[in-house]
């Protein structure tokens, strides 16, 4: 069995310091992600400590036939749409084509002008990375957060969100071609 | 071949590509500088994507939500030794007792066991009481749910059946108009 579930079995046997070995497992990629969904610092570390509160309280209805780091992120995934959805954000379901049609993919290649990736520094386009990811839709900087800052595998993404592989694949393909558009918008 | 989609460049760049379309890829990369271009570009916004800081926790972030926590499940040997803790304050008391007020030990306790059964025979009393009330609620919830029966007998005789089907079916609707009200109310960890 592995660690993790091990700390669960531990945590469910009133072992409050397994419960903390998960939090200090857990802690820097959940807000990772969740601070880049919402943009805020300070509600970033309130919406976690919530997420962590929700999986202890919820913690006696884990299955073990999941790996803790999906369940833990389909929790922390379900508050946001959530909050999403008291604040009337506008969600796109993931089937739906984006922009009217124009999801990204479809544009041809090459281009001759000389490319943002090439102009700027390392440090300077992961800035300019930061800036464009808050102008995507939420469903693609989600995903693309999780491949990408969390290094979630395609498989692992799509048991979180119950979609097939492929969609997923897809999704976080519009993602990062949309997000290049932006970075050469800008520049 | 055509130049390859953003799409399959992506793919190529995780190397989800199946093997054959992946030869077929590199032979049109090795002639195709536009392509070879796009690749580069997206293979660099890959590195810088992919090497995004992390956001910075405070340090005591952990120990803030610990403490947040509802108190723990408390386990069995907890309860024994909370048990354990408790008898032997009692000894000690009662033994430091005797010690200091120089009563015999024996007549001590049996002025102890004498009130502790006056004690338990005024507790049985309190139960009796209370259980005879407890009988005389059930008997009257008893009466009341024989009158609602009889009082929708009565009503089920006087109205006709189309009637009734339509009141039974504006309780239906109502009750799903509430059940959706209510679901829509749910918790996220519910549905996790």
């Amino acid at each position: 069995m592995d660690e993790d579930k091990q700390l669960v079995k531990r945590t469910l046997k009133g072992e409050k310091d397994a419960f903390e070995m998960i939090l200090r497992k857990y802690q820097q990629p959940l807000f990772n992600y969740v601070g880049r969904m919402v943009g805020e610092r300070e509600m970033a570390l309130d919406f976690t400590q919530d997420i962590f509160l929700k999986a202890y309280s919820f913690l006696p209805t884990y299955r073990d036939d999941f790996k803790f780091s999906t369940w833990l992120f389909k929790i922390a995934s379900n508050y946001l749409i959530d909050y999403w959805r008291r604040k009337k954000v506008q969600t796109l379901s993931y089937d739906q084509p984006l922009d009217n049609g124009n999801d990204g993919l479809a544009m041809q290649l090459p281009c001759d002008k000389p490319s943002v990736v090439r102009r700027l520094e390392m440090a300077e386009l992961r800035d300019r990375i930061e800036g464009a990811l808050k102008k995507l839709p939420c469903q693609l900087r989600e995903l693309f957060v999780w491949r990408h800052v969390n290094g979630l595998s395609y498989e692992e993404m799509a048991e979180i969100k119950g979609l097939p592989v492929g969609t997923v694949k897809n999704r976080v393909f519009q993602a990062k071609e949309m997000l290049r558009r932006l970075l050469e918008e800008k520049s | 071949m055509s130049c390859l989609s953003p799409e399959r460049i992506y793919s190529y760049l995780d190397g989800i590509l199946p093997a054959e379309e992946a030869r077929q890829a590199e032979d049109h990369l090795s002639s195709c500088a536009g392509c070879r271009t796009a690749l580069e570009e997206r293979r660099m916004l890959a590195l810088a994507m992919e090497s995004l800081p992390f956001l910075e926790l405070p340090p005591d972030f952990s120990a803030r939500v610990i403490a947040a926590l509802s108190p723990g499940r408390v386990t069995l040997r907890s309860w024994f030794a909370a048990l354990a803790f408790w008898l032997s304050s009692v000894i000690v008391t009662l033994g430091l007792f005797v010690l200091i007020t120089g009563e015999r030990g024996g007549g001590f306790l049996l002025s102890l066991i004498r009130a502790a059964w006056a004690g338990l025979k005024n507790a049985s009393l309190l139960f009796a009481r209370f259980a005879t009330l407890v009988i005389l609620a059930g008997r009257a919830i008893r009466y009341i749910v024989i009158f609602l029966v009889k009082g929708v007998i009565l009503v089920t005789s006087l109205v006709s059946p189309g009637i009734q089907a339509a009141a039974i079916f504006l309780s239906l609707i109502t009750l799903i108009g509430l059940w959706f009200l209510v679901g829509r109310g749910r918790l996220v960890g519910e549905r996790s």
